[in-house]
């Protein structure tokens, strides 16, 4: 017998593609096609609210520009946007020390990255959702102008786009940065803040969840250089999870 | 049967018609760490550049200051965000070292995009241009603005220019009431503002 013993080699290297591809370069490439086509989907979905946000942004771009600036603080926006790169940079080293066959580059890599991912999602929960949860600024029918600029002079308008609905507004509010009054479409912006940071936190969310997983299978020696391909995929979602923030940041934050 | 053509890594060869040489093809390219950690750097900076550029209020050519509008500031950021979406995409997503099969996924992914949010902004940026009525809909800042009494800031080129409509009717209805009573009422039973010539409205002598 010229086979060798399978027990002597790590699962990585024993690993045998699917019966149905030729090699384990094919079932790799194949893998990662099919990634791509679900992360047009994930692309496709996000953009409904990327769409949400410049129909609304058009209609009222400065209340838009104000409720930017007063609602959300660009420091942690942008602090954010840092830990999701570097936990981006880190998956990539991740894959690195599979194609290298270094179990121990993989899991670090892979923790700092759930580091990253948790320090995300914490700042969001803590520093941003349960504040605006207090305050009240809230999206949709939840939304009240809890003590913001009550000692202004309002104007009671009726808002034709409101549904009908009697909202307060403030005169003069844009012309003083300093003493932010609300305005009528502050609702909008905080609907689209919610809807579409919260489902990307979701995708935060599941991403630790297989990263996790991945951390499992590279201590199990599951990842080498001729295998390591959920590994692969999962790095591909992570990084469309970072395009989304990136694109989100600035315009949610800044502009 | 024979031992001589089984693989020598698995026990078993379930592609009896292909070499054990076939069977263990796999080349694929290894990441290197200095361009990573470099587009890495790259995308930081940028994002400190987005920040600093969403405080630039213009900038000032000899002695002309050019003001930045929120749509500057919207097109920068946007133009910085696709170079960074790029940057991922192509090397940390190693679309750049990929078969070129996964790049046109994303390309129909880009154009499917494109097409929606394009399409929807084409939509709303010229109703006005179909049925005058909605213009009062779809009008920059909002409409509180129409009852507020605050009307004048600067504009997006996106935004159309609200009072076009409204000072055309304002314009005829200040002809007709020059005129007499009886051209008034018939006026009056026409579009408020429909492209009668001029000459309709003007003031008939005593």
């Amino acid at each position: 017998m010229t086979t060798t013993d399978t027990h002597d080699l790590k699962p990585h290297e024993a690993y045998i593609p699917g019966h149905h591809w030729r090699n384990a370069e094919d079932e790799l490439e194949g893998a990662k096609l099919g990634m791509w086509l679900f992360l047009a989907t994930e692309v496709l979905m996000f953009s409904g609210f990327f769409c949400a946000y410049a129909v609304f942004r058009m209609l009222y771009p400065e209340n838009w520009h104000e409720a930017s600036r007063h609602y959300l603080n660009w420091k942690i926006g942008a602090a954010n946007t840092a830990v999701l790169l570097l936990s981006s940079f880190t998956i990539v080293l991740a894959i690195r020390g599979a194609q290298l066959g270094k179990r121990g580059m993989i899991l670090w890599n892979l923790l700092i990255t759930q580091a990253c991912a948790a320090f995300f999602l914490i700042v969001k929960l803590g520093w941003e959702y349960w504040p605006k949860y207090k305050k009240g600024e809230l999206p949709g029918a939840n939304f009240m102008y809890a003590g913001h600029g009550t000692e202004h002079a309002a104007a009671t308008v009726t808002d034709p786009t409101a549904m009908g609905q009697i909202v307060e507004v403030a005169a003069g509010a844009h012309d003083a940065a300093q003493h932010f009054a609300p305005m009528a479409h502050d609702q909008i912006f905080l609907s689209v803040y919610w809807i579409a940071t919260a489902t990307h936190g979701l995708h935060v969310f599941i991403g630790m969840l297989v990263i996790a997983w991945a951390m499992i299978k590279a201590w199990k020696w599951q990842y080498g250089p001729r295998h390591y391909t959920s590994l692969e995929n999962i790095g591909l979602y992570w990084h469309l999870v970072d395009i989304i923030w990136i694109f989100l940041f600035p315009l949610l934050y800044l502009v | 049967m024979s031992d001589a053509h089984a693989p020598d890594f698995a026990g078993f060869d379930p592609h009896e018609t292909l070499s054990t040489d076939e069977y263990k093809h796999f080349h694929v390219h290894v990441t290197p760490f200095w361009p990573m950690f470099w587009v890495f750097a790259i995308l930081l900076f940028l994002t400190a550049l987005t920040v600093w550029s969403s405080n630039v209020h213009g900038i000032q050519v000899g002695n002309t200051w050019i003001a930045f509008s929120g749509l500057v500031h919207i097109l920068i950021a946007m133009g910085i965000a696709v170079v960074k979406a790029t940057l991922v995409g192509a090397y940390f997503m190693h679309l750049k070292y990929d078969k070129p099969m996964n790049t046109v996924v994303v390309s129909a992914t880009i154009f499917g995009v494109v097409l929606f949010i394009g399409l929807s902004m084409l939509d709303l940026s010229s109703r006005a241009l179909v049925d005058p009525i909605q213009s009062g809909e779809i009008y920059k800042g909002g409409n509180y603005k129409l009852y507020a009494g605050s009307n004048s800031d600067e504009t997006s080129p996106l935004a159309r220019k609200p009072d076009a409509n409204a000072a055309k009717f304002a314009q005829d209805e200040a002809k007709a009431n020059a005129g007499n009573h009886a051209l008034n009422e018939e006026h009056a039973t026409q579009e408020p503002h429909s492209d009668a010539p001029a000459e309709d409205h003007a003031p008939q002598p005593h």
